[in-house]
């Protein structure tokens, strides 16, 4: 018993010894895991540098505070508050992380030309090498185009380059703001399969257009009939076709959400609202059904012509059946007065995203090059009212007022690289094309267009648009400027309240020759920091 | 300095006096011109702001005037003859050098029939009436180093040639030869068909060369400089082999992107290195490597490589150069002063310094500023490119 005791106390003291060092180990791993998120959740401070906002001019002396990964205060006279990590910034300048609006930077493989993909999912967010090389350039967000073959290939995505697991829904900006094509891009094409892209692509967006005139055309079908079955009911034609308004909502074309599911889901509303004012509901869903009634029925009213505008449909439109149709007589089955139901529509995904665009949901962005295909790539913008910009669009000085007429942006990217004469789309490339856009009045953008220039965006940048105004002028183009042209201007490239804390520590004025990215956060966490302060890194990529 | 422009300015009026009573053109031909900007560039590339003077008298620079008092006594003292060019506050640059370019250049600069070709010279292909060379003035870039093709053992004579106007002057036909034994040199149906082969041919052509004399003679005896073509560090220590081998031999090294892995065998050899062309995309491992030689001591020049590149590419390369570490002044003088040594030229172009050639191009600011446009070119005393007659095109 004894020895049993002494046995238990042997055996439970360094039990005890090991539960102890347990709870250390629990406690340790658990400060590790914590400790990263505190720092995160620490406020940051940024004191006495010289900072631009994004807008105006820099501001001197001035202090920027970040918590909880956004911007909270910005301005000579802001306090950090108690616990903040407090960097100098004295003689340093801060500016938002620069925006690279066409970029292919980490762009693992080439999105398919469909206008229902995306470029997100081509992003490698592991390249960390591209992503790194980026951020040493200042650049904190890459707008990712779909590219493909020539006409429309998809939506692009602003990326924001964090490093390493953040969620997606704070990696990826205006996902669903711009939808990419291209237009006689690619260099080895002959004249005439140019010419006749842009004939296909102006094709496209006529035949989205007829698509969303043959559905409001079916509504309004729809609504016609069930107004017709209503009366057939009321006149004793058949017991089962009493009006049940709720489900017979007018079936339109689901003009706000083109999501797939959503599609499907109203088309098979559509269909049961017709089926539960149709006397033969099993039918409904057959359209080898609907073909029979379609032939038992000569005696249908004409279908409406696709011609036909939203505004005559709005005005009184007697229906010429109401007094001529003969009363019901209660029959079933093959009863030739039973009205008609309309065909439906077949529903295409391809047209339907390109409908975003046509409604103005989305913008268009065109990479096309050469004055003439601008020209014409305008006129088709100006026939469907689409909101365009326009990529690389060498040429484009020759059609500079007609640029600016249509109040398109152009997004310029980096000049000719060769004083040679090339037969491709650079034919008319041009190093003096964004001083004559900028002097016509165009809003000028920049973007990089090879991954590798997203290290030197700033620099390729004043190189195309110095002459465009102030250097200044040029940091708002390539940050607020570039978040303003995506539709995301109050969430990254600007340093304002409320904006994420995705800025970057520069030496010197970021144009100054010699200047340097010392050190580069996103959402408030440090991403980059050179080595040196104020020195390059020694050693080569 | 204030008696002698006092003199000048006398002879000017005389010339200036009696040249007007024969035709007023020719008098203006012959008045100096006053170039007043907001900066220059000295010789060693520095950038100093604040009011210049740069008085030209026909193709030569008499005088840079810094002192403001000077600077306004000299332009209220000038003459009927003269021209004052105001530029407020831009920066006067000398013209920029090309150190490896084919611009201008017909036919062909690649030979492939012999490997060994001393007394070639590249200016033989020149056409000076190229659209290319006012593309490039346009750009800043006054003189340019025609180089043949590294297809060649030894590829003949640099020529060094200036925008000027349409003449398209040589300022030198022959510059340093070009010598090479690297891979380039294979060619099918003739030698050399291996590198040892290739080190051979150039070997027995330097001892030969001292008997029999031209161009390789003066390369052998150190008389002319070499620039030898080293794609990989490997041909840069075979050069800097050879160069022991022949004690008087004087090379340059020219693109390679390995040379900062032997930075240090450059540099106690005392062998420039001329690095680039750059381009935005250049990996960092090519921007960093002339920060990397001009830490080790090495002279280092930066090729611009028209007109495979655009006419900017000087500008871009010296521009991403400084970025990635070189010093800006060493970065403005590798474009300018230092490609003008290693070609021989020194004492006409690459600086701007009283008695030298007036080849200057006017920026708006620091040309490594890349936003800064290029408002004048002068080649020899001569507008050769004047942005606002751009302005008046469109």
């Amino acid at each position: 018993m004894d020895q049993e005791n002494r046995v238990g106390r042997h055996r439970g003291r360094p039990r005890r010894r090991f539960a102890g060092f347990r709870l250390g180990g629990v406690l340790l791993v658990s400060l590790a895991c914590i400790c990263p998120a505190l720092g995160q959740m620490r406020p940051l401070a940024i004191r006495g540098a010289t900072i631009f906002t994004g807008e105006g001019a820099p501001l001197e002396n001035a202090t920027l505070i970040v918590e909880g990964g956004e911007v909270s205060r910005v301005g000579v006279d802001a306090k950090p508050p108690l616990l903040a990590r407090t960097i100098s910034g004295r003689g340093k300048y801060v500016t938002p992380g620069l925006i690279d609006v066409w970029s292919a930077l980490a762009a693992d493989a080439a999105a398919g030309s469909d206008p229902t993909g995306s470029s997100e999912p081509t992003f490698n967010r592991y390249a960390d090498h591209e992503i790194q090389a980026a951020l040493r350039g200042g650049v904190t967000a890459i707008f990712l185009p779909a590219r493909g073959r020539d006409g429309v290939a998809g939506r692009g995505a602003l990326i924001r380059l964090q490093p390493g697991g953040a969620a997606a829904d704070e990696l990826v900006l205006a996902a669903d703001a711009v939808m990419c094509a291209a237009l006689g891009a690619d260099p080895r094409q002959p004249a005439l399969a140019r010419a006749r892209s842009i004939q296909e692509f102006r094709k496209l967006w006529q035949d989205a257009r007829d698509y969303r005139e043959a559905w409001d055309d079916y509504k309004d079908e729809v609504e016609e009939y069930d107004k017709k079955i209503r009366e057939y009911a009321a006149k004793g034609g058949e017991p089962g076709a009493t009006s049940k308004p709720a489900e017979r909502a007018a079936p339109a074309r689901p003009t706000p959400d083109r999501d797939l599911e959503r599609l499907r889901e109203l088309r098979r509303r559509t269909a049961e609202g017709a089926d539960a004012a149709a006397p033969d509901a099993a039918e409904a869903f057959d359209p080898a059904a609907d073909e029979s009634v379609v032939t038992a029925d000569p005696s249908e009213p004409p279908p409406r012509r696709r011609p036909q505008r939203r505004g005559d449909r709005d005005g009184p439109a007697p229906t010429p059946q109401e007094g001529a149709a003969p009363r019901p007589s209660g029959e079933t089955g093959g009863d030739p007065d039973r009205p008609k139901k309309p065909k439906e529509p077949e529903i295409d995904r391809r047209k339907e995203a390109l409908l975003r665009v046509l409604d103005g949901e989305l913008s268009l962005w065109v990479e096309v090059h050469r004055a003439g295909d601008i020209e014409r790539v305008l006129e088709i913008a100006r026939e469907f009212n689409l909101r365009i910009a326009l990529v690389g669009a060498s040429g484009a000085h020759y059609v500079a007022d007609k640029i600016k007429q249509a109040e398109a942006p152009v997004i310029l990217t980096p000049g000719p690289e060769s004083m040679l004469y090339t037969g491709g789309p650079t034919r008319e490339a041009d190093p003096a094309m964004g001083e004559a856009l900028c002097r016509a009045g165009v809003a000028v953008h920049f973007g990089g267009a090879r991954g590798e220039v997203s290290r030197h965006l700033l620099l390729a940048a004043a190189a195309r648009l110095g002459a465009c105004g102030s250097e200044t002028d040029l940091l708002r183009r390539l940050t607020a400027g570039a978040a303003d042209l995506l539709g995301v201007g109050q969430k990254v490239g600007r340093l304002v309240k409320g904006a994420h804390g995705d800025f970057v520590v520069w030496s010197a004025n970021p144009l100054s020759p010699d200047a340097v990215v010392e050190r580069v956060f996103i959402g408030g966490v440090e991403v980059y920091k050179a080595e040196k302060p104020g020195v390059a890194a020694e050693e080569g990529d | 300095m204030r008696a002698r422009c006092g003199s000048e300015v006398g002879r000017v009026v005389a010339v200036g006096a009696a040249l007007l009573l024969i035709s007023g053109s020719a008098a203006f031909a012959d008045g100096r011109v006053l170039i007043r900007a907001g900066g220059w560039i000295d010789p060693q590339g520095a950038l100093h702001r604040g009011a210049v003077l740069v008085v030209v008298e026909g193709q030569r620079v008499t005088a840079v005037v810094q002192d403001a008092v000077e600077i306004e006594r000299a332009v209220q003292a000038r003459q009927a003859a003269d021209r004052l060019d105001e530029y407020g506050s831009a920066v006067v640059c000398p013209g920029l050098i090309d150190v490896r370019s084919a611009l201008g250049a017909v036919g062909q600069l690649r030979e492939r029939a012999a490997a060994l070709e001393p007394a070639a010279r590249a200016v033989d292909a020149l056409d000076a009436a190229s659209r290319h060379f006012g593309e490039a003035a346009a750009a800043g870039v006054t003189s340019i180093a025609l180089v043949p093709e590294e297809s060649d053992v030894i590829g003949g004579a640099i020529g060094v040639c200036r925008m000027a106007g349409a003449g398209g002057a040589v300022l030198s036909a022959n510059g340093p030869l070009r010598l090479t034994i690297a891979a380039s040199t294979f060619i099918p149906a003739r030698e050399p068909t291996s590198r040892s082969g290739a080190a051979e041919m150039l070997r027995a052509a330097l001892r030969a060369a001292s008997i029999s004399g031209g161009p390789l003679a003066d390369v052998a005896a150190g008389r002319q400089s070499a620039f030898f073509w080293a794609p990989s560090s490997a041909d840069v220590l075979t050069a800097l082999t050879l160069a022991q081998e022949f004690g008087g031999l004087r090379l340059v090294i020219e693109h390679t992107l390995d040379a900062r892995d032997v930075a240090g065998e450059l540099a106690a050899a005392k062998v420039p290195a001329i690095v680039g062309p750059f381009d935005f995309d250049s990996p960092r491992r090519a921007t960093t490597s002339a920060a990397v030689l001009h830490a080790a001591g090495v002279p280092v020049a930066i090729a611009g490589g028209t007109p495979f590149e655009s006419s900017a590419s000087l500008r871009v390369g010296a521009a991403l150069a400084a970025r990635d570490g070189l010093p800006a002044d060493v970065a403005r003088r590798a474009i300018t002063l230092t490609p003008a040594e290693l070609l021989g030229v020194e004492k006409r172009v690459g600086s701007i310094a009283a008695g030298k050639d007036a080849d200057l191009a006017v920026f708006d600011d620091d040309p490594l500023r890349l936003s800064a446009k290029c408002r004048a070119v002068y080649v020899a005393g001569e507008v050769v490119f004047r942005e606002f007659a751009r302005e008046q095109d469109d």
